[in-house]
């Protein structure tokens, strides 16, 4: 066959080949837009972590000793994950609880009835890592016969002496819980834990410590 | 004589007392109109963060980029909170200034939330009507393409058999 001949040859156009492909083109692209469109929904949930004095998971007392004499700096990270697919207002409350108090509970998802003696809150936008020092040491101890109450605080280099109403037998089994409360709206206010879909859900950390005097050490 | 200087003595002294009960009843009501004054700072701060936050939440939910926005709210947030510390400390003063610069934040944190809003909105829907129309578009062009793509494969293939020569078989 010449060249000629090729350049002349004729291949009629195949209208159902045309229709085939446009409609799995259709479909293809069609499907991608709605995709694009309408993102899947993402599971919705915060973490809340506790991190020690070098941001890691270790030495969250003075010397790796959870004897806590009052003057002793406690250095903690707190570490916040937001992956709840919008910005969100949240409010970290700390509270002092010992043994015997109740904590949060996990399964009716209800707060410590514990007043707290401190709250920090942020807002935090899609998928962002907050993370902020929790810095305390005990300031002033009032210690009259077994029962030790913590009357002062210095958290982050401001001291506090309100919510600070729990005692421990001999200073012992004190803890420092941090609850995780968020945002619902004007209506509802600040709410412990959040709702991811028809669930509600919590988060809340603790760390245990006894106190001493210098003298007990 | 002596008892005029008396009752002089009594009227000044009447006076004097008065006097004193006065102020001593004045500087704790002084002083409660600047805490309570304070704690309404801080309250009214407290009700426009939360104004301001809806803001944020409704410009964040139309796709806007709320991150400055939050970022200036947290810091309105870390001035309330020296406010209450000012409180404590009883500098009164620094509380209300803190606590009125941390309104004037949340403030101005509403009102360009409420204006990113409506760019954000209007983004999406630019965004939205350009996918919508760019789809069929893009079927098209897809389909072209694919279809000139086969006919080319067809074409030649049908050139490398019509290339073919019949060869007799050679023996061996």
């Amino acid at each position: 066959m010449s060249s000629a001949d090729r350049g002349q040859l004729h291949i009629p156009h195949d209208v159902a080949l045309f229709l085939a492909i446009l409609i799995a083109s259709s479909m293809v692209v069609a499907s991608a837009t709605w995709v694009y469109l309408n993102p899947r929904p993402v599971e919705k949930f915060f973490a809340l972590g506790l991190l020690g004095e070098n941001m890691m998971a270790e030495h969250y007392y003075p010397g790796d000793d959870p004897r806590i004499k009052p003057g002793d700096l406690v250095k903690w990270h707190v570490t916040l994950y937001n992956h709840m697919g919008s910005v969100q207002y949240v409010a970290v409350r700390a509270k002092l609880l010992n043994q015997t108090t109740p904590p949060p509970d996990d399964l009716n998802h209800t707060a410590s009835s514990v007043q707290c003696f401190k709250e920090i809150g942020h807002v935090l936008v899609d998928n962002e890592t907050w993370v902020f020092p929790f810095y305390w040491s005990i300031d002033n101890v009032s210690w009259s016969g077994e029962p030790a109450r913590i009357a002062a605080l210095k958290v982050n280099n401001v001291t506090i002496t309100q919510g600070l109403n729990t005692t421990a037998w001999g200073g012992y089994n004190f803890r420092i819980v941090l609850e995780l409360w968020s945002y619902g709206n004007e209506t509802t206010g600040f709410q412990f834990g959040w709702r991811s879909g028809e669930e509600i859900r919590s988060a809340w950390v603790q760390i245990w410590f006894n106190l001493t005097l210098p003298t007990q050490v | 004589m002596a008892s005029r200087s008396a009752l002089l003595l009594a009227l000044i002294l009447i006076l004097v007392m008065a006097q004193m009960a006065e102020s001593s009843s004045m500087g704790p009501r002084a002083m409660d109109a600047s805490r309570q004054e304070a704690e309404a700072a801080i309250a009214a701060a407290e009700a426009s963060s939360e104004q301001a936050f809806l803001q944020i939440q409704v410009a964040d939910h139309e796709g806007g980029n709320v991150t400055a926005l939050a970022a200036r709210f947290n810091e309105g947030l870390e001035l309330v909170d020296s406010a209450r510390v000012f409180v404590y400390e009883g500098l009164l003063d620094r509380a209300v200034t803190s606590a009125e610069s941390a309104q004037a934040l949340f403030k101005a944190v509403e009102s360009e939330a409420q204006v990113l809003q409506t760019q954000a909105a209007a983004d999406a829907s630019t965004r939205r009507t350009v996918v919508i129309l760019a789809a069929p578009l893009a079927a098209v062009l897809i389909t072209v393409f694919s279809y000139i793509l086969i006919r080319l494969w067809q074409r030649g293939r049908i050139e490398r058999t019509m290339e073919m020569e019949i060869e007799e078989a050679g023996t061996q």
